[in-house]
């Protein structure tokens, strides 16, 4: 690390130059990016904006894990072995692993599962639920398990559906909502570190 | 200037007030500057951790923003610190060191570069840089970096300082005030003590004391000097006294001294019987008097006085009477001399008197004679009246003589003729031959005199034998040659050497001379000469005569035989047994003997035309020793007395034999002696 930074600084009067050199030559990029445009533009944008997003969430999955307690007598249980379920989530089953792989939470390795349907998922911590199947999405949401599990999803009507966290697009920036009620009632206490970031919407009974 | 120098001019309580003074500031000062150095780290250890917690407190709430990449939550979390007015800038890194979020304090330009920095915290001018990893679940998302202002610091330090300053002050007051308290209690004894010592040493004043209001060390040190003090004053009175006293035993003794010396010149100039100076003290009393030269010429006398028969009266009476006598006799002197007269006993019953400066011999002489009048009175001793008689011989300067002996030696003579004269009375000096002879005390002195001058002549008697003509012997006399009175025949002056024991030296000087004489003739061609000397009797009882003799003879290689000794009938008779040894050794020793003056009595008895006597008696002596000598010494006798038709009377002593049948003679009567009786006894066996 102390390595590197003595680079970059090492290095920091190239970058201004590079940065005026770049300056100059701004006509010839503009002019480079609108002949190439049309022929890319789609599918690496498309492709990279599904994926980022999706990296972003798993990322963000990951995060929350770690700001959830889960209740005493099924702490143990979830620490040594937290499972990470992503449901509906197959084709993003490569970069979820890239993403998480060797990851730990309390000192205990992830474990990373992918059940096919809402009944396989016993002994998941977090169950995230992708929309990208509507039909099963919709079941998983009516099927949610009663506690112990933090229920993610990405669609509006998942808290009120009884779902715990949400995610959602602002600004064309990933944000995530939570139903801290739904959390208490599963037994699961959500971190106000982390209530501090998302929107908070209170739907008391909405699970039943 | 060294600070012992200016220490040194200082007075004691300055110097104990700079002490105190000193010491406190010192001690003081160290004192704040460890509090000041202990602060000022436990302060920046103080600000790091406060920084410390809050970099903790950001980084535990932006654990979340950071990891779900939300800045603004970040930089919201940041921007609570706006509370906190030291905090300059704070930064939260992501794991790339890239800024996540950042805070700047409104109103304070970025001073310096924030960098990322791995260390914990690092002190520059007035900031501190803390840097705090963000932790979520172990795992380092992030770090936090804030950077403090410590001015908050330098305000406290200032604070701090004046708080210190105040107190460093107040205290320094109370320790001034204190101390000069405090050095009252040293420096006021010190100085009464240092102030009375000088006032001792200046005024040399011992009664002199310390005082000292309250109780210390100090005043025990005081009480110890003035201790001190009365010792030296008690000592001092003491060695005060002691010399007063010896200053009295000085004087005392020194009085004494000077009594006694006047007592033992009193003594050596006068003698202790009457007290009348003695003959050093008049010799030099006439010394003086001579040497002392006047316009006029002066008349001295001197008086020459002799008590008469005053041997008697010693003899008879006793030398209390007799020293009683002199004493009166001498206060009597005293009296008739006068103030201006002067005079001496010389010892026994002989006084000398001086009579200065008188008008003429007039006055002498009547002086002279009250005086023999004025002794003539009856001394009183013991209700005793005893009566003496005085002769005074008086001689005068510069008629007599100009010098003191003479002077003496005149009146002595003139005192003689007084004596011979029938005493009682007074003779002035006239120069007469015959009385300077019959002055015992000038003829000693002349006779030592002349031996030591050698002032005798020896002449020659020659004695011719009248058969042949021819020199038989040399008879030896003795002549004085004195240089003032001329020649003094021997028969004068020997019978005085004889009484003043002057004789022996005499004759052993004439011996000498003698033999000397006969060696130098024998060498000249003379030898065999004969010389006579009269020896006096008393001279043959020096025991040692004939060695001396021998002595003399081997010396000059005189025979014995040229040697004749003359000794007198007179001496013989009258001389003891030990003369007969000393003639016996001299006839061994072959010197001839003679005797000289056989029968001189008798023959001034016979010598006239009729005969004054009847018979001669004889000592029985003569017949006691029976043999040839004393038959011949008989028969020289009877013819002696058949020649002139004189009687012989023999006294026999019955318990001798008879003398009769030794003497048959008509002219010879022996009468026999009977014992000796009383008249009682007498009458009784004749008369009765």
């Amino acid at each position: 690390m102390r390595g590197g930074r003595k680079h970059t600084l090492m290095h920091y009067p190239d970058r201004a130059k590079v940065t005026i050199y770049l300056h100059h030559c701004r006509f010839l990029l503009t002019g480079l990016v609108l002949l190439c445009g049309p022929f890319f533009m789609h599918s690496a944008l498309a492709d990279d904006e599904a994926t980022r997003e999706m990296r972003l969430k798993a990322s963000f999955i990951y995060n929350m894990a770690k700001f959830v307690e889960w209740p005493a007598a099924t702490a143990k249980e979830h620490y040594s072995s937290m499972s990470l379920c992503f449901l509906n989530a197959d084709q993003w089953r490569w970069l979820i692993d890239e993403s998480l792989q060797n990851k730990k939470i309390h000192g205990e390795p992830l474990i990373l599962r992918y059940p096919d349907h809402i009944d396989d998922t016993d002994g998941c911590s977090v169950l995230f639920i992708a929309a990208s199947n509507p039909v099963l999405y919709q079941y998983s949401m009516a099927h949610l398990p009663p506690e112990h599990v933090l229920t993610i999803g990405e669609s509006k009507d998942f808290l009120a559906a009884g779902g715990m966290v949400n995610f959602y697009t602002e600004q064309n920036r990933l944000r995530f909502e939570i139903n801290p009620l739904a959390a208490q009632h599963a037994g699961l206490l959500i971190s106000s570190k982390l209530l501090s970031l998302a929107r908070i919407r209170e739907m008391p009974g909405a699970s039943e | 200037m060294s600070l012992s120098a200016i220490s040194g001019r200082l007075s004691i309580r300055s110097k104990l007030m700079l002490l105190l003074l000193a010491t406190s500031i010192i001690s003081m000062s160290l004192t704040i500057a460890a509090f000041i150095f202990s602060d000022r780290y436990s302060t920046r250890q103080t600000l790091a951790y406060i920084v410390a917690s809050q970099a903790n407190m950001i980084g535990s709430s932006s654990t979340a923003a950071l990891s779900f990449g939300d800045h603004a939550a970040a930089e919201e979390i940041l921007g609570s610190l706006i509370h906190q007015s030291h905090i300059l800038s704070a930064r939260i890194y992501d794991t790339d060191e890239r800024v996540f979020a950042e805070y700047f304090r409104p109103g304070i330009s970025n001073q310096r570069p924030m960098e990322f920095h791995s260390h914990d915290y690092s002190f520059a001018g007035n900031q501190i840089d803390l840097y705090h990893p963000i932790l979520l679940d172990d795992e380092l998302i992030g770090t936090v970096h804030l950077r403090a202002n410590t001015q908050e610091l330098g305000a406290h330090f200032l604070r701090y300082g004046q708080t210190v300053f105040i107190a460093l002050a107040i205290s320094l007051f109370i320790a001034f005030m204190v101390s000069s308290r405090l050095q009252r209690t040293v420096s006021r004894p010190l100085t009464a003590i240092t102030g009375t010592m000088r006032r001792v040493a200046r005024d040399q004043d011992y009664s002199v004391r310390v005082e000292l209001d309250d109780e210390n060390s100090l005043s025990t040190l005081a009480d110890d000097l003035n201790e001190m003090l009365n010792q030296i004053q008690l000592r001092n009175k003491q060695l005060q006294d002691h010399q007063k006293n010896l200053q009295k035993h000085v004087d005392e003794r020194t009085a004494e001294l000077s009594r006694l010396t006047e007592k033992f010149r009193f003594q050596a100039e006068h003698e202790p019987l009457t007290g009348l100076p003695n003959r050093s003290s008049l010799l030099s009393r006439l010394q003086q008097l001579l040497e002392q030269k006047n316009l006029h010429e002066p008349i001295h006398a001197l008086l020459f006085l002799d008590l008469d028969q005053f041997k008697v009266i010693n003899d008879t009476y006793g030398h209390e009477v007799g020293d009683q006598i002199l004493i009166q006799a001498a206060r009597r002197i005293e009296k008739c001399m006068g103030p201006q007269g002067y005079a001496s006993r010389l010892g026994g019953d002989e006084f000398i008197l001086l009579l200065p400066d008188i008008k003429s011999a007039v006055c002498a002489e009547e002086t002279a004679r009250r005086i023999v009048r004025e002794l003539s009175r009856p001394f009183q001793f013991n209700a005793i009246s005893y009566r003496i008689t005085s002769s005074i011989g008086i001689s005068l300067y510069p008629d007599d003589a100009d010098d003191a002996e003479t002077l003496i030696g005149h009146a002595d003579a003139a005192m003689y003729k007084t004596k011979a004269s029938g005493k009682n009375g007074i003779s002035f000096y006239s120069p007469n031959l015959h009385e300077v002879m019959k002055s015992d005390f000038q003829m000693e002195r002349a006779l030592q005199k002349a031996l030591q001058e050698q002032q005798f002549e020896i002449r020659y008697q020659v004695l011719l034998n009248s058969d042949n003509g021819e020199l038989d012997a040399l008879r030896v006399q003795l002549h004085w040659l004195h240089p003032l009175l001329g020649e003094i025949p021997a028969q004068e002056f020997l019978p005085i050497a004889e009484s003043k024991g002057l004789i022996g030296p005499l004759n052993e000087w004439l011996l000498q001379q003698l033999c000397e004489r006969l060696s130098r003739w024998q060498q000249a061609g003379r030898s065999g000469m004969r010389m006579i000397v009269h020896w006096p009797t008393l001279l043959l009882q020096q025991h040692d005569l004939s060695e001396r003799i021998d002595q003399l003879l081997q010396q000059y290689h005189i025979s014995a035989d040229q040697i004749e000794l003359e000794i007198s009938e007179t001496g013989i008779a009258a001389a003891g047994a030990s003369v007969f040894y000393t003639l016996k050794a001299l006839h061994k020793l072959g010197l001839a003997i003679s005797l000289d003056g056989l029968g001189v009595a008798v023959l001034r008895l016979i010598n006239t035309r009729e005969l004054l006597i009847s018979h001669v008696n004889l000592n029985s002596e003569w017949l006691q020793q029976p043999g040839e000598r004393s038959a011949q010494l008989l028969n020289a006798i009877r013819l002696f007395a058949d020649s002139l038709q004189l009687d012989f009377v023999v006294y026999s002593d019955p318990q001798h034999s008879n003398p009769a049948q030794f003497i048959k003679h008509p002219y010879v009567q022996v009468l026999i002696l009977s014992d000796v009786l009383s008249a009682a006894e007498f009458e009784q066996r004749y008369i009765g």
